[in-house]
């Protein structure tokens, strides 16, 4: 989510709350769904995170300084820049950037001089727009120029990426390297560098390679062919450069979507706009259709995109004050900085051009619970009656738990994420290449993560017996006899399932022991386990009765499994551990173990 | 009269009136180990059968440096040896250089000689000075022979004679302390039987046999009636291993039991669940920031090796897809792009309880109030604060008349029964899925304002698409902080049985504390 810094003193200018503190503000914050982050906050330094990624216009101290001054006044404020009008400058398109990145905005801030605070902050948005809207420029990337020095209009065009050379702004780092690792001479910044170089050695070019898209470099040059960027990489030195005390300021903004690029350029242009600047607008001439026509205008209306119509009687069912007046939801609305027109029982509810984000009549109707307080509202409980219940499945597993702990077992809860080689390798199963032995049990291919971050977690578990080996594994300073079970889920790959996969309930116990850790001493639990389900061991099957099937299990020492089954369903294995096994895991001492199916133990029970 | 245990009674048996006995000799006589029969002897002392003596006899013995010193002679009388070969005067090097002894004993050895005038220096060389003194160095090499020929036993203390006494205590080793002499204590007891003793002996009869404990072979042949049975030893509890809940397991049960007591009823779903249900069910939009926070893991098709996918969407993207593109049942804007609907149907580790919440509203029937603990998995680094997996609880309440006061109302309710905190505040927040959207937090008793969880109102693209038209809360709070805290764990990771550093000894640890 993002986050803003910036110092206090220039939110109370902005705010006009001369006597702001951090304390207010925490109070404050909640108008722009902030967290003040106190603790780590000072005057000089106030850290906020916003929690709302639909509203951009909130992720810089000139939105949660405009937020705070409308409640107070308890009105919108206007924003001529808005409205439609004549353009003061143009930037034509040429066709070459359609396939690359086909849109651009920009507009003029003047008789406003650049000052520390204003740049500072200005930066800051632009970088938090880029990297959270713009996905890390990819959708979104935003240039600011000196206009004084720019011979409109402006050009846009894609260029090949190894001709075209200007000299680009140097890195901040103190020591840049090129992307050899070598050190880049100062002597180099006074010479002209093209695309494919910036790409390969300037260290912004290596970082923001990947929010290119095609093949070329997008070009922005103004009518003498000067550079201004190339978008969304860099600025050029000559024209890109910004600095305190100048009078004119030319912003623009490429991207993939017009609408996004629309509404970062509106954000923007109020955030000069409340620093004193008037902004005038700039027309993109584009030579392919856009949504919004080949003539667009910078800042935009966007005015179709902010307008609910929310019948008043939608507030008070959905906040539960079904006698709200219409009075008190127009006053809070317009505290909130949105627009309220239309009569009667119906509200026409309207944005500011720098929030997109009116989707549905619920979008205003939190925008007036939130102006309002959400304290203003009395909680009160559920009238409906309804029966409480658990699934069948955790009802049937919680039994089982039960079962197992009064039967002396310890038990545990492990993590569904592991690796490969502790559900095969080290359980002796052949790897996820090879057909399961057991394919109930666990499949031959694992549910596996594609985007492995860690190689720890790289599958989900198929089946339980490993963690207790991991507990196992770590319990030796534990006096024996050690009895642990789990019951949990596991993931079991089955390709002809609709989810390549089937969930299921198992329950897997082992015992540790030097004495008491053998076949019998595990086969006297399974039996307790099934006759208290009504199941006795039986040499045919028959109803009411378990078989035994004896079967080797690759984990288990050969002649020393035994396969249940109750009617047609299988239910697991038990057994001793393979000596192997028990080698590879560190355990010096006997182990008996169980792995049982409990949703087919719940099938067969009917 | 008191009882007598079986040991007491042992050594009553044992000693004579008018006999006085050390406590080996009443082991000995009486059968018992000498740690059992001193312990029998001091409870007869106490009850005043027994008078006790007590006997100190010091002894001393030789540390390693003593040793040295008693085989290859004092380091002292070694260099005023290597002056006097060398016609008494000797470089400083040549007087200091005793092979036979360790460096440093010799060394201090000569600063000792120096500073009592007995080795004068002068431009490096060293001579002797004649003096009586010389005297105690020799004495100490004697005594030191003396106790080494007495070996083991060590030699007597009364047996050093008075010029030594002042040396000896100087070079007494001790705890903290090297020395040349090691001093040995021995506490000799020696018990006598008193009057009332010979009294309570005389009453004691034959001695009977003794038994462990009562056997099937004693209750079937009557021998029960002859055996007297031994002490108990109480100070040592047997470790029994014993069934035990998890606790972590039971904390989430106790979450389970209070909202089966309000009324929920449980849902659950599988883990791996396509990216329909995973987030476009919930209105994440396939482009959108909001879709960074929750960044997922994608099932890998064991296969091909790349992604994987569904085979189909039950019921049909369409709806779902056309909130997206606004065209929906909702009437809602939606997010204005080209919904992917290939890209529907890959499959995901479920990031969110939510979705299964999303998934029931299928089923929803009026009024409703569901739950579920889901397992859900986040593409983050594993650390204290990070699970591999987790759980979330979560879950939906519906009925013609719910709203946002009821969503309030449900979570000041939750912190009351589930976090058994009374103070609650509720705090504008942002889901791509709700609308309005609440945190709410708690005063927790010790760690002040803590977040409990978050909830909303589903947008009606999230529900519409389902042919819900009411307005659906859905909650979920966070329950692993506030677990680690009831389970006095500070590492979230510790929550899972197999991540605990001493498996089940940490275990039975954690479930004794609670």
């Amino acid at each position: 989510m993002p986050h803003v810094t910036f110092p206090l003193a220039d939110l109370r200018a902005l705010s006009g709350i001369k006597d702001l503190t951090l304390e207010r503000l925490d109070e404050l914050a909640l108008l722009v769904k902030g967290e003040l982050k106190l603790r780590a906050s000072t005057e000089e330094e106030v850290k906020v995170e916003l929690q709302d990624t639909n509203r951009p216009d909130t992720w810089c101290v000139e939105g949660i300084a405009r937020q705070l001054r409308q409640h107070r006044a308890g009105e919108p404020e206007a924003y001529p820049c808005f409205a439609e009008g004549p353009a003061a400058g143009a930037i034509e398109v040429d066709p070459s950037v359609e396939g690359e990145r086909p849109y651009v905005a920009g507009f003029l801030a003047r008789d406003y001089t650049v000052d520390d605070a204003g740049l500072k902050a200005f930066i800051t948005a632009q970088e938090v727009l880029c990297q959270n809207f713009g996905r890390k420029r990819k959708a979104v990337a935003i240039g600011i120029y000196d206009a004084s020095q720019i011979e409109f209009p402006v050009r846009y065009q894609a260029v090949p990426r190894d001709g075209h050379a200007f000299r680009p702004l140097p890195p901040t780092d103190a020591e840049p390297r090129d992307g050899a690792g070598q050190p880049i001479p100062a002597s180099r910044w006074e010479q002209p560098w093209t695309p494919a170089e910036i790409l390969a050695d300037h260290p912004t070019g290596r970082e923001f390679a990947p929010a290119l898209h095609g093949e070329l470099a997008p070009l922005l040059t103004d009518a003498r062919g000067e550079v201004l960027s190339f978008p969304p990489v860099i600025n050029s030195a000559s024209l890109g450069r910004v600095k305190p005390g100048m009078r004119e300021l030319f912003v623009e903004v490429t991207g993939t979507t017009l609408d996004q690029v629309l509404l970062a350029a509106n954000v923007l242009a109020a955030n000069l706009a409340d620093r004193g600047a008037t902004i005038e607008r700039v027309e993109t001439r584009y030579p392919y259709d856009t949504p919004r026509g080949r003539q667009v205008g910078c800042p935009h209306p966007l005015a179709d995109r902010r307008s609910v119509e929310v019948p008043l009687g939608e507030f008070g069912r959905l906040l539960g004050e079904p006698e709200l007046a219409r009075g008190d939801v127009e006053r809070w609305l317009r505290a909130f900085g949105v627009a309220v027109e239309g009569e009667g029982s119906s509200l026409r509810v309207t944005s500011p051009a720098y929030r997109l984000d009116y989707l549905h009549p619920v979008d205003a109707i939190e925008d007036f619970a939130i102006s309002r307080g959400y304290d203003a509202f009395s909680p009160c409980l559920p009238e409906a009656f309804t029966v409480g219940g658990l699934a069948p499945e955790t009802d049937f597993s919680d039994r089982a738990r039960e079962i197992w702990i009064s039967c002396g077992f310890e038990e545990a809860i492990g993590n569904l994420l592991t690796s490969a080689s502790e559900l095969r390798e080290k359980l002796l199963l052949p790897d996820e290449a090879s057909p399961s032995p057991a394919p109930l049990l666990h499949g031959g291919p694992l549910v596996r993560i594609q985007n492995v971050m860690n190689a720890n977690y790289e599958v989900v578990r198929d089946w339980v017996l490993p963690t207790l080996l991991e507990v196992e594994r770590r319990s030796s300073s534990a006096p024996y006899p050690h009895r642990v079970f789990e019951a949990g889920e596991v993931s079991v790959w089955d390709p002809a399932a609709n989810l390549k996969s089937r969930g299921e309930q198992r329950l897997a116990a082992l015992i540790c022991d030097a004495e008491l850790a053998s076949f019998t001493d595990m086969q006297a639990i399974v039996d307790e386990f099934l006759r208290r389900h009504g199941l006795s061991y039986g040499r045919e099957a028959s109803p009411g009765t378990y078989t035994l099937v004896l079967r080797d299990h690759p984990s288990f020492i050969p002649g020393r499994a035994a396969w249940v089954h109750v009617g047609d369903e299988e239910l697991g294995v038990f057994g001793e551990l393979h000596p192997e096994l028990l080698d590879r895991w560190g355990l010096y001492l006997p182990v008996a173990a169980c792995e049982l199916r409990l949703d087919a133990l719940e099938r067969a029970l009917g | 009269m008191t009882t007598l245990s079986p040991n007491e009674a042992a050594l009553l048996r044992a000693i004579e009136p008018g006999q006085t006995l050390e406590l080996g000799e009443l082991a000995a006589a009486s059968g018992l180990r000498e740690a059992q029969a001193q312990s029998a002897a001091e409870s007869l002392t106490a009850h005043g059968y027994f008078s006790r003596e007590e006997q100190v006899t010091s002894r001393l013995l030789l540390s390693p440096e003593g040793l040295e010193q008693a085989t290859h002679g004092v380091a002292e009388l070694l260099i005023r040896k290597n002056v006097q070969d060398a016609g008494g005067r000797a470089p400083i090097k040549v007087a200091q250089t005793v092979s036979v002894l360790d460096k440093a004993a010799v060394g201090s050895a000569f600063g000792g000689l120096k500073k009592a005038g007995l080795l004068v220096a002068e431009r490096g060389e060293v001579s002797i000075k004649d003096d009586p003194a010389w005297a105690v160095h020799e004495g100490r090499e004697a005594l030191l022979r003396a106790v080494a020929a007495a070996g083991e036993a060590g030699l007597p203390l009364e047996q050093v004679p008075a010029a030594q006494q002042a040396d000896l205590e100087e070079r007494l080793g001790g705890k903290r302390k090297k020395g040349l002499f090691l001093q040995e204590d021995t506490r000799l007891r020696s018990y006598t039987l008193s009057a009332s003793g010979a009294a309570r002996r005389a009453e004691l009869g034959e001695a009977r046999p003794q038994a462990a404990r009562l056997t099937a072979d004693m209750l079937k042949d009557g021998s029960w009636r002859e055996v007297e049975f031994r002490a108990l030893n109480v100070a040592n509890p047997p470790l029994t291993p014993c069934g035990r809940r998890n606790p972590y397991r039971a904390y989430l049960d106790l979450v389970k039991r209070k909202l089966l007591s309000l009324g929920f009823e449980e849902m659950t779903g599988s883990v791996v669940e396509p990216e329909y249900w995973n987030t476009d069910a919930l209105f994440l939009p396939q482009f959108h920031p909001a879709r960074e926070i929750h960044d997922v893991y994608f099932v890998r098709d064991a296969a091909s090796g790349g992604d994987c996918f569904a085979e189909e969407i039950e019921g049909g993207v369409e709806p779902v897809a056309s909130e997206h593109e606004g065209h929906g049942a909702s009437g809602s804007r939606g997010w204005n792009y080209d919904f992917d609907r290939q890209r529907t149907k890959r499959l995901v580790l479920r990031s969110q309880g939510t979705v299964l919440s999303a998934r029931w509203l299928r089923k929803l029937k009026l009024p409703g109030k569901h739950f579920a603990m889901a397992r859900c998995f986040r593409y983050d680094e594993v650390d204290a604060t990070h699970a591999p997996d987790f759980f979330q609880v979560e879950g939906i309440v519906c009925s013609e008349t719910t709203s946002f006061r009821h969503l309030l109302g449900l979570l000041r309710l939750f912190a009351q029964e589930v976090a058994r905190a009374d103070e609650v505040k509720f705090v504008p927040a942002y889901f791509p899925f709700t609308e309005p959207s609440v945190e709410v937090h708690m005063k927790h008793p010790r760690l002040g304002w803590i977040e409990l969880g978050g909830a909303g109102i589903f947008r009606p693209e999230v529900t519409h698409p389902h042919g819900i038209t009411a307005p659906v809360i859905a909650w979920g709070l966070g329950l692993d902080r506030m677990a680690m805290v009831a389970l006095g764990i500070d590492d979230i990771r510790h929550l899972f049985t197999n991540n605990l550093p001493d498996g089940l000894a940490s275990l039975r640890r954690a479930s004794a504390a609670r």
